[in-house]
């Protein structure tokens, strides 16, 4: 190939879009071609710039108001939607598993991002963990994490009776953005960060989404529950002696039957 | 809700950003149902609120590029810069959000959701509505021009180019 066709796949490379062959046969050109180098570092440098230097505007006060007054029309309903129905989701089924779960450390190495979850949940407890958005409202709290995270789907944030939401953030590790969503239960804060799930090897979806295994560790009152499901993992800290039957009926009533079997959680319950 | 924010004021401008959210966010609890459980809902509501922004411009019977270098836009990159950048650093990236605004909306736009959203070819190419070969010219072509509006500024200001970025210079 000449350079002319080469240089056609200079932007998928920089972007990490181009095929292992493709990107191969363009390392081995650009490494004898100062001319296609200089074009690939130019390109490199703008994305970099972007990337860096970019400053978001906020939120108008007046557009995050008409927005949760929609939000709060949304979700204050009519009989139970299909959508709520299901809002018992990933981060209440956390919250509840870790209260009925709580059983001795299983073996095994802690998730990565144990120790992020872990320094977090410290800062919750001494109420220094900064909320982006506080809110009790589970659709507000999902549409932002939504918008904010590029890997984030459609769950629910949704807590059972007993826990209350407070609210979001995102926050970073290095280049690595995760979401953390906020409860509270019995007054003690509970801690759900959400990482994708590359991010997180050491737990392991079982079976497809249909089966999760969760890990779950103890270590000075805290009790940390970690698990992957769908491109997801999680990592939640909590503490305290909390009421599992209880929260765990609550979780039954709020999930219809025929969604039971899709939660990450079915097998234990 | 900021990053739809702010992919709606590089649609819109200011003046057309925060209805523009809003009627998104309006359309896309009215299609809640469908989408729970998606994998891909940040697309999705990117995929909503550019859809409502074309319907907002036909509407309004115009359909093209929208210039967003308005003069209620001109202040609004540096009204809130960062707190923790340096006086440099925000002059920076002030430069860098006035040369993305004089790409035409064609090249903009596909390297604002690639290089500040990090949206794959295939999510922008969803939300574009175009293959992704036109998403990989646009932004390549937008990086250039991008690229050549930035160098512009550099020699305009003054900068010295350094090999490494500082608060002095900028790495070329």
């Amino acid at each position: 190939m000449s350079c002319r066709q080469f240089r056609k796949y200079i932007t998928a490379y920089v972007d990490h879009e181009l095929s292992a062959e493709l990107a191969v046969a363009l390392e081995e050109h650009l490494a004898g071609c100062p001319s296609c180098r200089r074009r690939l570092e130019a390109e490199r440098w703008v994305a970099d710039a972007l990337r860096r230097s970019y400053v978001r505007q906020p939120v108008p006060p007046r557009l995050q108001a008409s927005v949760a007054a929609a939000l709060e029309r949304q979700a204050s309903p009519e009989p139970r939607r299909h959508w709520l129905a299901a809002a018992a989701g990933l981060a209440a089924a956390a919250v509840l598993f870790a209260v009925a779960w709580n059983r001795s450390p299983q073996a095994g190495v802690l998730p990565p991002q144990a120790a992020l979850a872990a320094q977090l949940y410290e800062q919750a407890v001494a109420q220094q963990f900064v909320l982006e958005l506080r809110t009790a409202n589970a659709s507000e709290a999902d549409l932002w994490l939504a918008t904010n995270l590029p890997y984030y789907p459609a769950g629910s944030l949704r807590p059972p009776t007993g826990v209350q939401l407070e609210g979001v953030a995102t926050v970073w590790e290095g280049q690595r953005r995760f979401g953390a969503v906020l409860y509270r239960a019995e007054g003690k804060p509970v801690l759900l960060l959400v990482a994708p799930l590359a991010e997180q090897s050491a737990t392991e979806a079982v079976g497809g989404a249909r089966t999760v295994r969760f890990h779950t560790y103890e270590t000075g009152g805290r009790k940390l529950v970690a698990w992957s499901h769908g491109s997801l993992s999680y990592v939640l800290v909590s503490q305290g002696t909390h009421d599992g039957a209880r929260a765990c009926a609550s979780c039954h009533a709020g999930v219809e039957s025929d969604r039971l079997r899709d939660f990450p959680f079915a097998s234990v319950l | 809700m900021r990053a739809l924010y702010n992919f709606a004021l590089e649609l819109a401008g200011p003046s057309d950003a925060e209805d523009l959210v809003h009627t998104a966010v309006l359309r896309a609890l009215e299609r809640w149902d469908e989408i729970a459980g998606r994998q891909h809902l940040r697309t999705w509501l990117f995929v909503v609120l550019r859809n409502a922004w074309i319907d907002s411009l036909r509407q309004r019977g115009r359909r093209g590029d929208v210039s967003v270098n308005d003069p209620a836009a001109s202040d609004l990159g540096c009204a809130i810069p960062a707190a923790e950048q340096t006086a440099a650093e925000q002059e920076w990236a002030r430069a860098i959000w006035g040369a993305l605004r004089s790409l035409p909306e064609t090249y903009r736009v596909p390297v604002y959701l690639r290089d500040v959203e990090g949206f794959t070819y295939r999510e922008i190419g969803e939300i574009l509505g175009c293959p992704i070969g036109t998403v990989m010219s646009r932004l390549a072509r937008g990086r250039a021009l991008l690229r050549a509006q930035l160098l512009a500024q550099v020699q305009e200001r003054g900068w010295q180019p350094k090999r490494k970025t500082g608060t002095q210079g900028h790495e070329l």
